[in-house]
């Protein structure tokens, strides 16, 4: 289903459709409410970042910093080449020996969140943990974006 | 008893002894919570993240 049929649907009175990558059964499995409460509020997986720097295992720190730099960020998501999320690169990370690779640089197996998490919720742990970024993932791991805490606060407000 | 200057953190939603909180993963946190409490809260499937070891 396209995202634009999905938000038909919604419109519709289908109640939450949700669209992303092999994502449909984390849904159900979840056993999250199909309609109603939660209908009109924005989850996790709508709002992340789908636009977030990817980098592979091999490349080189020093690389890949000065590639997501120009494009303004400062994390990247290590993922594989079926965009399975392997780690994590925050400033932090980014800040590291610039000729080590990935790799050994990045932080391993990340917590990640599924996309029909609340974003309330959500930014109530950022917060308390003090965590600027969580990758949001399908239930296989699988990157569907970055969820900024700025980007969540941001949504919040609006309310 | 290899990694002798670990310290062990507690769970604030189950008191329940862990390495590391599972949502920062930082050492220390002061909202230190296990995988089992986080997904729960966060009604969350829990999540097989890969395994991360050593660091
Ligand atoms: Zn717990
Ligand atoms: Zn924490």
């Amino acid at each position: 289903m396209s995202p634009r049929a999905a938000w038909r649907l919604e419109t519709l009175g289908f109640g939450e459709v949700y669209d992303y990558i092999d994502g449909k059964v984390d849904w159900m499995a979840a056993g999250l409410p199909t309609e109603g409460t939660n209908a009109q509020h924005p989850r996790a997986g709508d709002i992340a970042r789908k636009d977030v720097p990817t980098a592979g295992l091999q490349e080189k720190l020093g690389d890949v910093k000065a590639r997501v730099e120009v494009q303004g960020w400062d994390a990247v998501v290590v993922v594989n080449d079926r965009r399975v999320v392997l780690g994590l690169l925050r400033a932090k990370e980014l800040a590291g020996d610039p000729e080590q690779p990935i790799e050994r640089a990045m932080r391993p197996g990340p917590s990640t969140f599924r996309p029909y998490v609340s974003l309330h919720e959500m930014l109530h742990f950022m917060v308390d943990h003090k965590l600027d970024s969580a990758p949001v993932t399908t239930s296989d791991g699988r990157l569907v974006g970055l969820l900024l805490q700025k980007d969540v606060a941001a949504e919040m407000e609006k309310k | 008893m290899a990694d002798s200057a670990e310290t062990k953190e507690r769970c604030k939603g189950c008191d329940r002894e862990i390495d590391i909180c599972a949502f920062c993963q930082e050492p220390g946190c002061a909202a230190a919570i296990c995988y089992g409490c986080q997904n729960r809260e966060l009604r969350q499937t829990v999540p097989q993240p890969p395994h991360a070891h050593g660091g």
